[in-house]
């Protein structure tokens, strides 16, 4: 393990955190050879899949950099990637891909700040070690259903929306308390992630709830409730029973990836 | 005189944040711009401050882009490091000599790669860290300099040629001799700003004495990251993290043995200094010795209670006599309460929150350009014409013209643009020209065909990285067809081989790894341009900034992670695709809704410059606010004789259409293209009234605001009770006689209600109050206030009514003035120094009402799909950078309706606004950035989630039949997206996509970053 080299992906937006690491460089900060750097105009237009689909692809580690809060060149970009962020963040710690995201608010000024956030990020992944993906497939299936879970259309809708809701205004003309918002987006978070880890541990033949509560660590009455919306999306179907026990079938092609 | 002897060209002097907004409104409107700075760089004071308040938004970040911006625009030349020898001519053609010190650095070889500075053996101290820390002989001001050029400091310098010697580019020229050369202008912008107030010997804050005392400016530069101490607060006696920290107010300000007037920002500084070493260092407590708290701008009240409420920081009202330094260097502060008492409380660290005094250089510089300074050496300007001196042609903004806070200036900057703009109108696009580029290539549907070119940048690269190494690895990479190593791929004569090799090698991709793309990519996507090739078929490689320069010590490693850089810019190339700038044809006209002063001012501003302009109204003559205005501080000026003539040339003005007793109905379009349906305003309501449609491509709102009509302290239940507006009319004309006058502040302002100041009031009832002393000197006039807030020059109208025998006596929420009517009117109040409450019986009760906004503000921001802050008022789109545009580009603000403002100040931004106009009407076709949102129209579906993501609203919904069934889509307008990519990272079926970052061109760097082979 001393040997490990990890390999981290950042995707650092162009008007303060890429600002921040070239002024890292103009300091002659120096830091670990690790990271490799995507430009992106905005940390808002960094997708959850997108990270997702990195880790997916093998990277150890990925870190997204945007301008601090109220800093962002495009008004409230940032303001999304927060939320979005936050949310991901919270479910790949649930997952054995933990602690392999970060984000952080870096500024033009902050080459110091950079220097030390790549430094500290590139010894917690190599504490952590090479991406378990490649050996643990049970990691494999619980990033899928992470990576399902922010494909979702209503859960990048309601995420689309909240700057939108509790600082603009819904469409009744009063904001949306942050509270309120909270809720209803925990809410949809936490149904479409069930319902990607149904799809995504059921496997190809017909399983029963007790199982399916087994594999997902989902107790079986809300997985009930969440097979019955599925049928409803024709996402998974009856297919016969098992004793007392229906059986479930996970349509193909229900899962995204 | 005739056009042909005009010059369409602006010299502007002083490169702070003022003098770069008149720079780039102007070469934006079509204008050569001469920008000279007598530093060898540009940015100003702004450059060194970290944070800026009520933000808190990092400076150097929302200052860079106006900073690269100016220094790669092509109508504009920079003249660092100069200064102005004579000048001669008049309005529309002068011809000024300019004289360029020796940075003893060739200009044109220097690429600024700082490996001359590593080599300097010599140490100098670093002025731009306010002298906390240390900086070679040769040097750059700051690390994002403009332009990015290094100076040999002749002072330090040995001549040991060490330098010279690391120079690569053979850039360093010792026996360099002062340069001059003549510049013909037009017109002519003074922006040379302010210098902080140095404390002299002796002072009785022993400043120069005690390691511990320093000054504010000193103190931004602690606190920043760029800083001495990268950051972290330290005390400079010990390095010691300090546990107190103090700030005295006021110190070269409001004192009759320094400066005379307020500094106009101090207070809001110090709140935030305060509040950002408190979140850099836990547990720190700061501690604000003031007089009055002038919290008087957009929002600063909110952010002043924030800093009592959330941050604890401690506000004493008191005055400071002295600082005497305790043994173990920590500090004692004696100061005297407002009720009369001495106190001490000992503190790690003081801070003294130094005035703004006039420059030393700007007397001499006034002098030469025959400008005249006022008593205090500011640039004499008067409140109808801020932004004029004595010399036509000849121009001031910012805080050359006063103390004032960043927004103002910026603000004021514009608003200078516009009347240098408006005297040599007649000559636009003359000088400025565009340039111009060979036909470009037809590579559509071809095999990528690519070229590497990697830097050495000197030794910056090559000393650390194999630059040979990667040359011969890009060369493997899949369709790179071309690979070459440079010494400095910046420089000249590499831009020429670049060329040659586009053409030698048919290459269809250019990359370049070097620096970063944030300075250089547009100076390389130009270098392709030249060369017939689509600009948007570069990608760079950024192995110095953030490989060579990060990963000094590991040369291997590095040279491993540069060829990695170099792979995934070949993988994100190879997707590019040539991009061209859409364009949509203008209407060079404008409306202005609101006609006050500030209306008019833009409306004429922009009719001088040549621009058709529709004045909209809502009442029955022009005028607003000003028409219950008689008198301002000054006798010289009589603001209804000027309102008359203002008006009489806006009704002149052939160009202006103005339309009275009129509102705007509706407003379709967006830049470049509205078409606006102006109604009689009785008809506003009335579905399908019939109105004039007018066609423009720009709005500035100016609405103005309201005086608040009181519900407190009896208003309305006596005669004798009235607002400042209604005294000034009573006085005005003659009407008023009393004895005993109490004026009341702060009449819903700064209350539960209304949380916020109003900016004018203290001003309103010290002019009054003047005025009353004036006419008959016997009467008492008692002014009841929270805090005195007549910032800037005004301060010395507040001192004026205080010798006049004006008596100020101070109430606090705790306890306000009772108002107590029969009769008479009595007042009581607590007096602080006295301890105990005082009647008054009063002949006249006036009551400081505040400003009110527009009730109809709400209309006509969802009308104009532009924003309202928490108060009401317009928000515009940066609250220090952008203060009268919307973040909606096309659409302006000013006045009033921006926030409460004096007069000048009114004045200030809507020529602010019609400078800002006219960097669009200037034109007449609008440009349209090609990297921005595209629908794929086959995967959308019109789910419409990406609608309120988008921070621009540039996204709408639309319909439309296909295959006989109506399909719901998306739009952009592409005169409003920016390119942020919130909507794509919305977007659950991929119907959405930023050019040159598709989802495939990021996909593949991650897959090439993966392909790398191990470390070894």
């Amino acid at each position: 393990m001393a040997d490990f080299e990890p390999r981290i992906l950042g995707f650092l937006c162009n008007w303060c955190s890429y600002a921040g690491a070239d002024l890292a460089g103009v300091s002659r900060m120096q830091y670990p050879t690790n990271l490799r750097v995507v430009r992106v105009m905005c940390s808002g237009r960094v997708d959850p899949v997108v990270v997702a689909d990195t880790l997916l692809k093998g990277l150890d580690g990925v870190i997204v950099t945007g301008c601090h809060i109220n800093d962002c060149h495009y008004i409230s970009g940032n303001f999304h990637t927060q939320k979005r962020m936050q949310l991901l963040i919270e479910l790949i710690d649930q997952t054995p891909m933990r602690g392999r995201v970060r984000l952080e608010w870096v500024s033009a000024s902050e080459g110091t700040r950079f220097a030390a956030v790549m430094k500290d990020f590139t010894d917690t992944i190599r504490a952590l070690g090479p991406t378990p993906l490649g050996t643990d497939q049970a990691a494999r299936t619980a990033l899928l259903a992470v990576r399902d879970t922010f494909s979702s259309p209503h859960l990048r809708n309601v995420m689309g929306k909240y700057f939108h809701l509790t600082e603009r205004g819904t469409v009744y003309g009063w904001k949306l308390e942050p509270a309120r918002m909270e809720k209803a987006l925990r809410e949809v978070l936490r149904a479409e992630h069930a319902r990607a880890l149904i799809i995504h541990n059921a496997g190809t033949a017909p399983v029963t709830v007790p199982r399916l509560a087994e594999l997902t660590r989902i107790p079986a009455a809300e997985i009930v409730r969440h097979l019955s919306v599925m049928m409803k999306q024709s996402k998974v179907s009856l297919a016969g029973h098992d004793g007392a026990d229906p059986l479930f079938q996970v349509a193909p092609g229900a899962g995204v990836g | 005189m005739a056009a042909a002897d005009k010059v369409g060209a602006v010299l502007i002097i002083g490169g702070g944040i003022s003098g770069m907004q008149a720079s780039l409104d102007l070469a934006d409107s079509g204008f050569k711009v001469y920008l000279l700075d007598n530093k060898p760089s540009i940015g100003g004071v702004m450059a060194s401050l970290d944070k800026t308040f009520p933000t808190n938004d990092c400076s150097m970040c929302i200052m860079a882009p106006k900073l690269v911006g100016v220094g790669r625009h092509h109508n504009i030349t920079i003249l660092s490091y100069s200064y102005i020898v004579d000048v001669e001519g008049t309005a529309g053609n002068f011809r000024v000599g300019v004289a360029r010190q020796p940075r003893r650095v060739d200009p044109a070889r220097c690429t600024g790669c700082g490996t001359c500075a590593q080599e300097c053996p010599v140490e100098a101290i670093d002025e731009y860290n306010e002298g906390l820390t240390e900086r070679k002989a040769i040097s750059v001001r700051y690390p994002q300099s403009v332009p990015l050029l290094y100076s040999i400091d002749p002072n330090k310098c040995i001549g040991c040629g060490s330098c010279e010697n690391a120079c690569k580019a053979h850039a360093v020229v010792y026996e360099q001799k002062e340069l001059e050369q003549v510049v013909d202008v037009g017109s002519i912008i003074m922006a040379s700003g302010f210098e902080p107030y140095m404390p002299p010997p002796n002072n009785e804050y022993g400043y120069g004495v005690y390691k511990n005392v320093v000054t504010s400016m000193e103190f931004e530069r602690i606190l920043s990251a760029t800083g001495p101490f990268a950051g972290h607060v330290l005390r400079p006696s010990d390095g010691k993290i300090p546990r107190k920290v103090a700030f005295i107010q006021c110190v070269g300000s409001r004192d009759q043995r320094s400066n005379v007037f307020c500094c106009s920002v101090g207070c809001m500084y110090s709140t935030k200094e305060a509040i950002i070493a408190q979140e850099h260092a836990p547990g720190l407590k700061a501690t604000i010795f003031f007089m009055d708290m002038r919290a008087f701008g957009k929002e600063f009240d909110y952010y002043y209670k924030r800093a009592q409420e959330e941050y604890g920081i401690t506000y004493i009202r008191s005055r400071v006599p002295t600082v005497t330094e305790l043994p173990d260097t920590g500090l004692r502060i004696k100061y005297e309460s407002e009720t009369g008492e001495m106190k001490s409380e000992d503190f790690d660290l003081v801070v003294l929150a130094v005035g703004l005094s006039p420059s030393k250089e700007v007397y001499l510089l006034a002098k030469k350009l025959g400008v005249k300074l006022n008593e205090h050496g500011f640039a004499a300007s008067s409140p109808f014409t801020p932004l004029q001196t004595n010399v036509p042609g000849i121009f001031v903004s910012g805080a050359v013209v006063s103390p004032k806070d960043i927004p103002d200036t910026v603000a004021q900057g514009s608003g200078a643009a516009a009347l240098a703009a408006s005297t040599v109108a007649s000559v636009r696009g003359t000088l400025a020209q565009p340039k111009q580029y060979p036909p470009e290539m037809d590579v559509a549907g071809q095999e990528p065909r690519i070229g590497v070119f990697v830097c050495h940048c000197g030794i910056n690269i090559g000393g650390v990285v194999s630059v040979p190494e990667v040359m011969e690895y890009a060369k493997t990479l899949p369709n790179v067809v071309f690979a070459d190593q440079n010494l400095y791929t910046c420089s000249d004569d590499t831009q020429k081989r670049i060329r040659e090799k586009i053409k030698e090698h048919n290459l269809n991709r250019v990359i370049v790894a070097s620096c970063t793309p944030r300075t250089h990519e547009p100076l390389f996507m130009d270098t392709c341009r030249e060369a017939g090739l689509n600009p948007y078929l570069f990608e760079m490689a950024n192995i110095r900034d953030q490989c060579s320069w990060v990963h000094m010590q590991i040369p291997k490693k590095a040279t491993k992670k540069a060829k990695d850089l170099v792979r995934m810019a070949v993988a994100k190339a190879r997707a590019h695709e040539p991009l061209q700038k859409g364009s949509l044809p203008m209407k060079q006209s404008a409306v202005v809704i609101g006609g006050g002063v500030a209306g008019m001012t833009a409306a004429l501003n922009l009719a001088e410059q040549g621009f058709p302009v529709d004045l909209v109204e809502r009442e029955a003559e022009l005028g607003g606010n000003l028409r219950h205005i008689h008198y301002l501080f000054s006798d010289r000026d009589d603001p209804q004789s000027t309102l008359r003539s203002l008006v009489e040339n806006v009704k002149g003005q052939k160009k202006i259409k103005v339309h009275l007793k009129s509102d705007l109905k509706s407003i379709e379009g967006f830049i470049g293209n509205y078409k606006s349906v102006i109604v009689p305003a009785a008809d506003l309501a009335k579905e399908g009234a019939a109105g004039s449609t007018v066609e423009h491509g720009v709005v500035v709102v100016a609405t103005g605001a309201n005086e608040y009509i009181p519900e407190e302290y009896s208003y309305g239940k006596h005669a004798g009770i009235m607002t400042q507006r209604q005294l000034e009319e009573k006085l005005a004309s003659g009407k008023f006689s009393a004895k005993n006058v109490v004026m009341i502040q702060c009449v819903g302002s700064r209350d539960e209600k209304t949380p916020t100041c109003c900016r004018i009031g203290c001003g309103q009832a010290v002019k009054n109050a003047l005025r009353l002393k004036e006419l008959a000197p016997a009467t008492n006039v008692y002014v009841l206030y929270k805090d005195i807030r007549t910032y800037g020059l005004n301060e010395e109208v507040y001192r004026k009514a205080g010798a006049a025998g004006v008596v100020f006596l101070r109430w606090d929420d705790a306890r306000k003035p009772e108002v107590a009517v029969d009769k008479g009117i009595r007042v009581r109040v607590k007096d602080f120094l006295l301890g105990k409450d005082v009647d008054i019986p009063a002949d006249a009760l006036v009551l400081t009402a505040g400003v009110r906004p527009q009730p109809d503000n709400g209309r006509l921001s969802e009308l104009l799909k532009v924003p309202l802050n928490r108060d009401k008022f317009f928000l515009e789109a940066h609250m220090k950078l952008r203060p009268v545009d919307f973040a909606t580009e096309g659409v302006y603000l000013a006045g009033m309706a921006h926030s409460p403002k004096f007069l000048d100040e009114s004045i200030s931004q809507a020529y602010g606004a019609a400078a800002r106009a006219s960097t669009v009407l200037s034109k007449d076709t609008l440009d349209i950035e090609p990297m921005i949102s595209k629908v794929i129209d086959e995967n959308c579906d019109g789910c419409a989630y990406c609608i309120d993501p988008c921070p621009y609203k540039a996204i709408t919904l639309v319909e439309y039949q296909k295959d006989g069934q109506t399909k719901k889509t998306v739009k952009v307008n592409e005169a409003l997206c920016k390119g942020c990519g919130c909507c794509m990272a919305t977007c659950p079926k991929k119907g959405i996509y930023i050019k040159r970052f598709k989802l495939e061109q990021l996909g593949a760097m991650v897959d090439a970053a993966l392909e790398s082979p191990e470390v070894e």
